[in-house]
């Protein structure tokens, strides 16, 4: 069949504009896909993959990318064991395909922040699993740990947070022997899009000679390999002539070694040098040089240059720069232009050439300070930016950006101008200061060439005393003074940052920033002009208040953000900095360094829903991450005793707690059973202990998957590990001595640790497959009605085969259904996935399932939950069962 | 526009978080579905990112935007990031249904491309002027990417008359385009 072309699928999307009211009435009700039961042979069964013995690991694996197809599974309740199971079934096994064998250049692609399934495309599915850590083997036989983190809310689901290189024997990948704390430093700068560090063992090695070859000599070396960039902005590496190893190279190839030497006085010797293979959009190489060490990074064909002392947690470049605006502008229109055919273009006439930064062994040549009062003064509110580093410099905020274009034509370094949006400051030549705003206008067409340029004006400047520029992008006292009635949204961000907290309302909006300064914990509200409608409205008040640090304090607790930690004492030790939604990017413990020489320890995670609410219908769903757990520890020092097993740390555990705060808490344990129980053994005072956690799936149906909690724990004193549940392949008759009421511990220890399990709120499904064949599935209920709140099971089935257990709520299943019946046994015989669940906020849940039969059968069930005062808890039971037969 | 939908956006103009997950309630299985059907019914990870990549960009839109219906704007963006993930995928996945749809659209709606920024205002138009259950057959097959078999079902008619309605609603779509100029046999393709 013809393919559709890029214009076809324009075309086809065009169709989203339209006008809303045309869309809506044409939905139908949601059902199955037409899925005829004469089909069922063809469909091919992930879930037989899955169910293979000897892809228990690789089965865990695929259920966190797939996420719901365990949530299929139930069906066809029937109860008590089946004593002649028939035959399997005739579906076709194994849509995942042949197995790939990953490449170094498919490890170079990969990035922090893809999801699973991005990871599995781009790898493979040929990977072992610990927890969220999956590793795969490389074609060239090394291999990459590849490390993920389940993401809730806006950005839902697993994604890639880390990378490490594993040597054959599980060391750190490091064939050309880069010092470790440069390594760290490389590891620690690839947070982005970065993979830590991919070495090309051709590449050029570290130079131990007495007088390192400057760039220049590198690069006449035969072997010296090129990171080019092509015009599209990929990113290609080449040999010394030029061909590809990999990548693309499309219009004029940039090359980026060659300007790189550029950049440097011939008096400055290159100690060692490490490319850095990065995402498709951009290249690095980080430079140990006679004076220093520096980061150069790659991003189109702009060099920033970037102190290897401290590089940039993130990526702020793109951001501060026209150049980098521009192009963000560029990439978006052009990507819409895909759809819309409008043709934007980066143009690099707006470059104001400067005076070379070149580094040299006394550092970076400085400018002389040209920003006079003078200069300061023809400066006025309204003008367009255009050559303002002519006349006053570059300005602190782009200095410090460290912003070089090279010019290849004029050999000379350039500055991008017009300024970028935003705030800049400089600092005149008589000690006083001045800040200007850049805002960006209309858009101004070029009629000749038909480019696009955005039109930037100057909506505010003040003269300052220069201390406060320090303090700029920060509220202090001092830049808070500067914030004046009339004074746009933008400015106030830009001087004092994000805030710390948003109160939107139709008329009187206000925000909240907080700080600690002199001792004391301040606390600035600014109130807008416009209501929420207004979308860059102006001061019409501010009210400054101040408190003790002991109530600041005091209001840092689990459930509080990072952000909110971070206002109130400031960075954390680690440096790790907020992200948009108010979390970072690195779960875990962060630690705070108090004025009394305490230090606060706060573990920063992702929250879940409380396990007393059954329809999770007063879950708040976090897709920021908060305080999960806090610590005050008598010094900076005790810090590391977190993450080390002992009985301080031990009796921090509580039942609910995250499997990943456990595990930052006692560090990695001695034994584990995925996803059941860890044990942690230790010795402490002469005596030998070990705590057991048992691991239970908290997440509510639909929404959130595979969040281990701690459902139960156990520390004892003198005693060898507890027994871990055995790892076997169980056999019908180890299932047929499953009955009712059993215990989740009783039903493990029988069963053993080859399950998989699905957790909704107050129940559980595990399902085996058995030595025979057929599949085994109990539920478990949460006993809400008893102090120990035990598992216990509920009901039980078995099935032909795991292709059976694809084909859920049939008609026989639906008619089974009755009022009265709890939650878990409802899903139990219609499967956890509904095709539509209505809350009606926020006391009951209807739910409807359809058939996959053919007959369009649909069944909706409401629940309402009823509480068990003695245990705090509620159980969701059906209140009506409709079920809509169809024609 | 709803009760419901004036809640959500107030918490997403609240910046409460809730917003998405109790966005998630009410129109996840929509979205879903709508994405599978796009992206095809076994690549459900790739569906379901986009659902939350729709999710996200409505809290980084609202505020300022204030969508109304609320449903009617996820629905489009979701649509146009599902689309664009398709034409990522489509060299290494197939989706015989929706590309089977977008081949049979795509020649009654060919116009050049500097008039496909104005191809919305055009369709919205002709979408108007169609009768009510043919609009909603043709928004259904070619916006929703329904099954011709579904939308049979739902409808009560047999496949084959869907097939030949839509077919009719296509010619009246290019007949639509060359009065005004855009179409395939008015310009110089």
């Amino acid at each position: 069949m013809k393919q559709p072309t890029d214009k076809d699928l324009r075309l086809y999307a065009s169709l989203s504009d339209v006008d809303s009211d045309l869309i809506l009435d044409s939905t139908i009700p949601l059902k199955p896909v037409s899925v005829p039961s004469t089909k069922k042979a063809e469909r091919p069964s992930f879930w037989a993959f899955l169910c293979r013995p000897q892809n228990a690991s690789v089965a865990l694996a695929a259920l966190l990318v797939t996420l719901t197809v365990v949530a299929l599974l139930v069906t066809g309740i029937t109860k008590g064991p089946q004593t002649e199971p028939p035959p399997h079934g005739t579906h076709t096994t194994d849509p995942i395909g042949s197995v790939k064998i990953p490449t170094a250049e498919d490890a170079a692609a990969l990035r922090k922040g893809m999801s699973l399934s991005e990871l599995v495309s781009l790898m493979g599915n040929d990977y072992t699993q610990e927890g969220t850590r999956y590793t795969f083997t490389l074609d060239t036989g090394e291999q990459l740990a590849v490390d993920t983190e389940y993401i809730y809310g806006g950005t839902v689901g697993s994604r890639v947070t880390g990378f490490e290189w594993l040597g054959s024997a599980g060391e750190t990948y490091n064939p050309m022997g880069i010092p470790a704390e440069i390594l760290q430093k490389l590891q620690d700068y690839a947070t982005d899009t970065v993979i830590p560090i991919y070495a090309m063992t051709s590449l050029i090695g570290q130079y131990d000679s007495t007088t390192p070859p400057t760039l220049d000599e590198i690069l006449k070396g035969a072997e010296v390999h090129y990171l080019r960039m092509g015009a599209d902005g990929e990113t290609a590496l080449l040999d010394g002539e030029g061909h590809g190893a990999g990548g693309y190279m499309q219009g004029e190839a940039f090359s980026f070694l060659e300007d790189v030497s550029a950049l440097f006085d011939e008096s400055v010797r290159v100690k060692a040098y490490y490319p850095i293979m990065t995402s498709s959009e951009r290249g690095a190489v980080y430079l140990q040089t006679s004076i220093g060490d520096y980061i150069l990074y790659l991003h189109q064909d702009v060099i920033f240059v970037l102190e290897g002392d401290d590089p940039p947690a993130n990526d702020p470049v793109p951001y501060l720069l026209p150049v980098g605006v521009f192009h963000r502008f560029a990439y978006g229109m052009v990507d819409q232009s895909v759809y819309y055919g409008i043709g934007w273009a980066f143009t690099e006439e707006r470059m104001a050439i400067i005076e070379p930064y070149k580094m040299t062994a006394e550092g970076y040549q400085k400018p002389v300070n040209i920003a006079t009062p003078e200069a300061a003064e023809q400066i006025q509110v309204g003008d367009r930016v255009t050559d303002l580093t002519e006349t006053l410099g570059v300005c602190r905020r782009c200095a410090a950006a460290r912003v070089l274009y090279y010019d290849k034509e004029s050999g000379k370094y350039i500055l991008p101008t017009p300024l970028p949006l935003g705030l800049h400051y400089w600092e005149l030549t008589d000690g006083s200061g001045l800040l200007i705003y850049a805002d960006a206008g209309t858009s101004v067409i070029d009629e000749s060439s038909s480019l696009v340029y955005l039109d930037f004006h100057i909506t505010y400047k003040e003269r300052v005393d220069a201390a406060v520029l320090d303090d700029m992008g920060t509220p202090t006292l001092k830049t808070c003074a500067l914030i004046a009635e009339g004074m746009e949204k933008s400015v106030v961000f830009a001087i004092l940052g994000e805030p710390l907290a948003y109160n939107w309302s139709a008329e009187n909006s206000n925000f909240v920033w907080k700080w600690m300064e002199d001792g004391q914990a301040h606390s600035l509200r600014v109130y807008w002009s416009g209501g929420y409608a207004d979308s860059n409205p102006t001061v019409a008040s501010t009210e400054h208040s101040v408190t003790s640090v002991e109530e600041a304090l005091e209001e840092i607790r689990v459930g509080s953000s990072f952000a909110d930690i971070v206002a109130r004492l400031g960075p954390c030790r680690d440096g790790h900095e907020v992200d948009y939604f108010g979390g970072t990017d690195k779960s875990g413990y962060h630690f705070w360094t108090l004025p009394d020489g305490r230090c606060l320890a706060a573990y920063i995670g992702y929250d879940i829903p409380p396990l007393t609410d059954p329809l999770g219908l007063n879950a708040e769903h976090h897709f920021d991450k908060t305080v999960m757990h806090l610590l005050y520890l008598d010094s900076p020092d005790r810090a590391s005793t977190i993450g080390t097993p002992g009985l301080s740390m031990a009796a921090e555990v509580q039942t609910g707690m995250k499997e990943q705060l456990v595990k930052a808490l006692m560090g990695d344990p001695t034994a584990t059973v995925e996803g059941l129980q860890s044990v942690w053994e230790w010795t402490e005072g002469g005596k030998t202990y070990t705590l057991t956690a048992y691991w239970k799936d908290n997440a509510p149906v639909g929404f959130h998957k595979n969040f281990n909690t701690v459902s139960r724990y156990e520390l004892d004193a003198e005693t060898s590990s507890a027994p871990l549940i055995p790892d076997k392949i169980p056999t019908l008759a180890n299932a047929q001595v499953i009955t009712e009421g059993m215990t989740a511990s009783e039903l493990l220890t029988i069963m053993g640790s080859r399950v998989h399990a699905v957790t909704g709120v107050g129940y559980t499904y595990y399902i085996w497959t058995l030595s025979d064949g057929q599949a085994f599935c109990a539920v478990t209920e949460d006993d809400v009605t008893n102090a120990d709140q035990s598992e216990r099971i509920v009901t039980y089935t078995y099935f032909r085969d795991s292709a059976e257990a694809m084909y859920v709520a049939t008609t026989e299943n639906m008619e089974a259904v009755t009022e009265g019946m709890s939650l878990a046994t409802v899903y139990a015989l219609l499967g956890t996935e509904a095709w539509d669940t209505e809350y009606d906020y926020p006391s009951s849940l209807t739910a409807t399932w359809g058939t996959s039969e053919g007959a369009w059968w649909e069944i909706t069930v409401t629940f309402e939950a009823v509480e068990y005062p003695e245990t705090n808890r509620s159980r969701a039971y059906a209140v009506s069962v409709y079920i809509d037969k169809g024609l | 526009m709803n009760d419901r939908d004036e809640y959500l956006l107030d918490l997403y103009f609240k910046r409460d978080e809730r917003a998405v997950a109790e966005t998630q309630r009410d129109y996840g299985s929509f979205c879903l579905d709508l994405a599978l059907r796009i992206l095809g019914r076994d690549n459900r990870p790739d569906a379901e990112e986009c659902v939350n990549d729709a999710y996200l960009k409505l809290w980084r839109t609202i505020p300022p935007r204030r969508p109304k219906p609320l449903k009617a704007y996820l629905a489009a963006v979701l649509r146009n990031i599902a689309i664009d993930r398709y034409r990522q995928n489509r060299r290494r996945a197939e989706n015989r249904e929706l590309e089977e749809a977008i081949l049979e659209l795509s020649p009654a709606m060919w116009v050049p491309d500097s008039a496909e920024g104005e191809l919305k205002y055009l369709l919205s138009d002709f979408l108007r002027k169609l009768p009510e259950e043919e609009r909603r057959l043709f928004v259904g097959r070619y916006w929703h990417g329904y099954a011709v078999g579904d939308l049979a079902q739902h409808y009560g008619l047999t496949p084959n008359a869907v097939t030949k309605r839509l077919g009719r609603t296509r010619e009246k779509l290019r007949d639509y385009l060359n009065e005004r100029g855009y179409g395939y046999e008015t310009t110089n393709r």
